[in-house]
């Protein structure tokens, strides 16, 4: 793929661009790439026409100036291997897989130990044990699959985003990679039309990922994740397509800003369905924190003084 | 883009590289037994073959080029494209060698006639002849592409 060359296709398009203007115009390149002008112009009117036209064209460089900057998806990885790592340390036998790619996440037997930990508690009695108990011990599978759910759809987010900016940069890769060809093939009899795939506008799949709330009903959210990984429950949508077609220079040219423009807000569209997902994620964790994670004990709290009070310390009556 | 086309029997082959080179060969003792008439009509047939053989390629050159099957012009989509395309089927393009033995025309691309001074089989011998002969064709080809470049400028420009 040649997207790191993005800025040189466009400025091999802006001399296209001129070369094919020039030729409709009755000009005639020689074999070293020189034109020359027809009779009729005289040396005067050719520097005119030379001129303007290349005035006429010199900002399809600016045009896709800022496609050339999209982010890098490789730049992401760090990002999302860290939520992996933070899929694995939570991973029980409850919730062995990732439920946006459906892929197997190893099990983290340590959490298993939590299990015994009532034993270990028996010999203690009080306020503060039956809190720890019925607040800490008993919903700890339920914060542990919940959490990994959010670990995973951040994951699922942030492999979205890396899907957005893959398809993005191909599809400004090939709108130069077309711009060029019909620039090129302009000049035959033929008509001059081609077809574009955007295929950024498919890059974003809606997946649901479950929490369960106070320890047994199940409560489905709207996660997102890369289309070409999750685990489809509906056929993925069509990318978006696009019919191009242009006789001179200017109208390829136009074309072209077309399809930029269009690349530019399908991206926004995606961007936006990340948006919405991770929107209404974050409110339901927000209005329901008590799903996710213990509540502050009051031990926290304790003092020297109150440390051995049955009713706020560790004491046994 | 480089194309090559023969007749069914062998007698002539043609070969079209880049834009507008064209060379052709005869089978020999083919030339010495021809007549200017002769190869004027062979000369069409093989003119024919070649562009034909040639638009192939590129329709195929153009499907791997925008990765995706291209294989002729779509319907004419309005009034522009309806009068481009009539005013196509009716131009004329010419090529001549530089000693203006050989003359070759063509309308729309279809209608092929080659003209060979009376005696010119006679004052060149194969060689000559085929190199004035690829002269022309480059030419008339170099010619209908300046005429298709400025016809798209005035109907779309």
């Amino acid at each position: 793929m040649s997207y790191e060359q993005l800025m040189a296709h466009a400025a091999e398009i802006e001399r296209l661009a001129v070369r094919g203007a020039l030729e409709q115009k009755g000009f005639v390149y020689d074999g070293n790439g020189n034109p020359h002008p027809p009779m009729e112009l005289g040396p005067e009117g050719a520097t005119y026409v030379m001129d303007d036209t290349v005035k006429q064209f010199a900002d399809v460089p600016a045009m896709f100036a800022p496609f050339a900057s999209m982010p890098d998806p490789a730049d992401f990885g760090s990002m999302r291997d860290g939520l992996l790592a933070a899929m694995r340390e939570l991973s029980t036998g409850q919730t062995p897989t990732d439920p946006i790619t459906g892929l197997g996440v190893e099990a983290n037997i340590t959490l298993d130990a939590m299990g015994g930990v009532g034993d270990t508690l028996r010999d203690w009695h009080g306020r503060a044990a039956a809190a720890f108990t019925l607040g800490f011990v008993e919903p700890f599978p339920s914060f542990t699959r919940n959490q990994f759910m959010l670990a995973a759809i951040l994951k699922g987010a942030i492999e979205a985003e890396q899907e957005i900016w893959t398809n993005a940069r191909a599809n400004a890769d090939k709108i130069a990679h077309d711009a060029i060809t019909a620039l090129e093939h302009m000049g035959d009899c033929g008509k001059n039309e081609w077809t574009m795939f955007f295929t950024v506008g498919a890059s974003v799949a809606a997946v649901a990922a479950t929490v369960v709330s106070g320890g047994t009903a199940v409560i489905a959210l709207t996660a997102v994740g890369a289309a070409s990984q999750v685990v489809a429950a509906a056929a993925p949508d069509d990318p978006p397509r696009g019919q191009f077609s242009g006789e001179t220079s200017e109208a390829v040219i136009g074309q072209v800003r077309e399809a930029l423009t269009r690349l530019a807000t399908e991206i926004g569209r995606q961007e936006q369905k990340i948006a919405t997902a991770m929107g209404s994620c974050r409110a339901y964790v927000a209005a329901n924190r008590a799903s996710f994670v213990a509540p502050r004990p009051a031990l926290a709290d304790a003092t020297a003084g109150t440390i051995r009070d049955p009713l706020t310390g560790l004491g046994d009556r | 883009m480089r194309v090559r086309v023969a007749t069914p029997d062998g007698a002539i082959e043609a070969e079209l590289s880049g834009r507008s080179d064209v060379r052709l060969s005869f089978r020999p003792g083919f030339y010495e037994r021809c007549t200017e008439r002769d190869l004027e009509r062979r000369l069409a047939g093989v003119a024919a073959l070649l562009w034909a053989r040639r638009m192939r390629a590129y329709y195929e050159a153009l499907s791997e080029a925008y990765g995706a099957p291209v294989t002729g012009e779509d319907a004419a989509a309005g009034p522009r494209d309806v009068r481009y395309r009539e005013l196509r089927a009716g131009l004329v393009a010419r090529g001549r060698s530089a000693d203006g033995r050989i003359a070759v025309s063509v309308r729309g691309m279809r209608d092929w006639d080659i003209r060979i001074r009376d005696g010119t089989l006679r004052a060149l011998d194969e060689h000559a002849f085929l190199a004035a002969a690829g002269e022309a064709a480059g030419e008339l080809i170099r010619d209908q592409f300046a005429r298709i470049a400025r016809l798209k400028g005035t109907v779309y420009g």
